[in-house]
């Protein structure tokens, strides 16, 4: 009990710390800014960008474009899970699985997929689905290399354990593979939020007709900064929150870690 | 007909330099309910031999019988218990202990009962909830005998399982697992390189050569009453079977590289 209770007032001093850090550097920007200390144009300043978010909200703006992008994000991200998590497994687990697709994954994880961005317009245009699937493509590459390093990291002890208790190569997946590779696999998961955030947003930059990137290209090429300022606080929000909340549940599902 | 046979058992691996046997010629007969220790120098095999019974590691040659019946994998009459106690960190004690008999499709509502019983057995009552990470290196062990236990074996094959404790907490799990072994006579194999150890629990110590090709060089029969106590090893008996054992084991090798006494 004592030791929560320690550990709650720690975690609420370190949030506390981290607000004044970022208080003073909000109040020395806005100082910086309002006396022409830094010219404003290229820096905006606080009061300027809470200003520009209020505008994005209320001219309906954001509600616009922010539903797109959170649905080419979500969608890309569903599937590179559901397909990425079980090959990722299958080819930890298993040699041949892994001798076909490991040499495309890799390949896969170390190419910009944005080089591969106009191909994927090509073939779907535009619009929502090319998004998609380049989202796809990259967050699948980190699923899958994270869930295959988790299965790989198996104890071996641990296997012979189940085998000699008679446990079959099902049960040893089920009970034992499946189990001790979901630390790695969900940091995995973790990992491609980031990748597919910055994915979904550098691809609708490359071209689109509503989201937050096609936004931020827009208000970018008419060096209106501070709303540039709110977009790109936003896609950092929105990455931390879903991050944040994929480590709370590595926490306290992964206790024994 | 005795429980368990080593019929000229070899054991060999593949390593870079090629195959190595490690153990040559081991035979043995166990009977049921026998408390028999292998001991035996480091990397003399004690281990594979232990495997070879439970069906984890197939002999180049000869057989293992149990029962009569050849040894060809794990099955349901024997249970293991492991060196590091080889347990899963993220199941609960309980849950860690139910394992054999989940794997054996026993309902889970039974399976915990049962699981329950023997945490309570291995003295572990309140822990069923912890995770093997709250435990110590006896409890996690203790946790070991008990999973190996709960599918309730007729052979229970130990593979220096206090090897990692300390000297104090080793002597008590062996008092420990001596009274949980009266209660029923399993036939055990006990494979351990502790001398004492193997006296104050075995029946008989079979003691190996070093390898490679080890075998079995004697098969002492420890004649101490039953059941024991601590008090046993004071006595003069328990000293003549330690000098015999330390001869065997360490006897030849002394006489090699200790220096004279300077004193």
């Amino acid at each position: 009990m004592t030791t929560s209770r320690a550990g709650s007032q720690e975690s609420a001093v370190k949030v506390l710390t981290g607000c004044i850090s970022i208080v003073v550097v909000l109040v020395a920007w806005q100082v910086s800014a309002s006396s022409g200390l830094v010219d404003a144009s290229y820096t905006s300043s606080p009061l300027e960008i809470v200003k520009a978010a209020a505008e994005l909200v209320t001219s309906g703006e954001l509600a616009q474009n922010l539903p797109t992008t959170l649905f080419e994000f979500s969608i890309g991200y569903a599937l590179a899970v559901v397909i990425g998590v079980p090959l990722g497994m299958l080819m930890g687990w298993r040699l041949r699985v892994r001798q076909v697709f490991e040499p495309l994954l890799y390949a896969l994880y170390v190419t910009p997929s944005l080089a591969l961005f106009p191909i994927f317009v090509l073939v779907w245009g535009i619009g929502t689905t090319s998004k998609i699937a380049i989202v796809f493509v990259d967050v699948l590459a980190t699923v899958v290399i994270n869930a295959m390093a988790g299965v790989q990291e198996t104890d071996a002890r641990t296997l012979r354990m189940a085998h000699a208790f008679g446990a079959g190569q099902m049960a040893q997946f089920w009970k034992i593979i499946a189990p001790s590779a979901m630390p790695t696999t969900v940091a995995g998961l973790r990992l491609g939020v980031g990748r597919g955030v910055i994915t979904v947003i550098v691809a609708e930059l490359y071209g689109g007709v509503v989201g937050l990137g096609v936004m931020i290209s827009a208000y970018g090429s008419s060096f209106n900064v501070p709303p540039l300022i709110v977009l790109a606080l936003l896609a950092g929000l929105f990455g931390l929150i879903v991050g944040s909340l994929l480590r709370r549940i590595e926490r306290s599902v992964f206790r024994w870690e | 007909m005795s429980h368990i046979t080593f019929d000229s058992v070899k054991i060999s691996y593949k390593t870079s330099d090629g195959e190595v046997e490690a153990v040559g010629d081991f035979s043995a007969e166990i009977q049921k309910g026998e408390f028999i220790a292998i001991v035996g120098p480091s990397g003399c095999g004690k281990s594979s031999v232990l495997s070879a019974a439970d069906g984890l590691l197939k002999p180049a040659a000869g057989n293992v019988y149990v029962s009569g019946e050849p040894v060809t994998g794990p099955g349901h009459g024997r249970a293991m218990v492991f060196q590091d106690a080889s347990l899963m960190p993220w199941r609960s004690v309980e849950s860690n202990v139910a394992f054999g008999l989940e794997l054996r499709g026993v309902g889970k509502a039974e399976r915990l009962r049962t699981a329950r019983e023997l945490v309570k057995l291995v003295g572990l009552e309140g822990r069923e909830r912890s995770r093997p990470s709250q435990l110590s290196g006896g409890m996690r062990q203790r946790v070991g005998i008990a999973r190996a236990l709960a599918v309730d074996p007729e052979i229970l094959l130990m593979d220096e399982p206090f090897g990692a404790l300390d000297a104090q907490t080793r002597e008590s799990m062996g008092m420990e697992l001596l009274r949980i072994w009266e209660n029923d006579r399993k036939t055990v194999l006990f494979v351990t390189h502790g001398i004492d150890e193997a006296i104050l629990l075995a029946d008989r110590v079979l003691v190996m050569s070093a390898g490679p090709r080890s075998r079995i060089v004697e098969d002492i029969t420890i004649d101490l009453p039953r059941p024991r106590t601590r008090e046993v090893r004071v006595g003069r008996e328990f000293q003549v079977y330690r000098s015999r054992l330390s001869n065997l084991l360490f006897g030849e090798q002394d006489a090699r590289t200790t220096e004279p006494a300077t004193r």
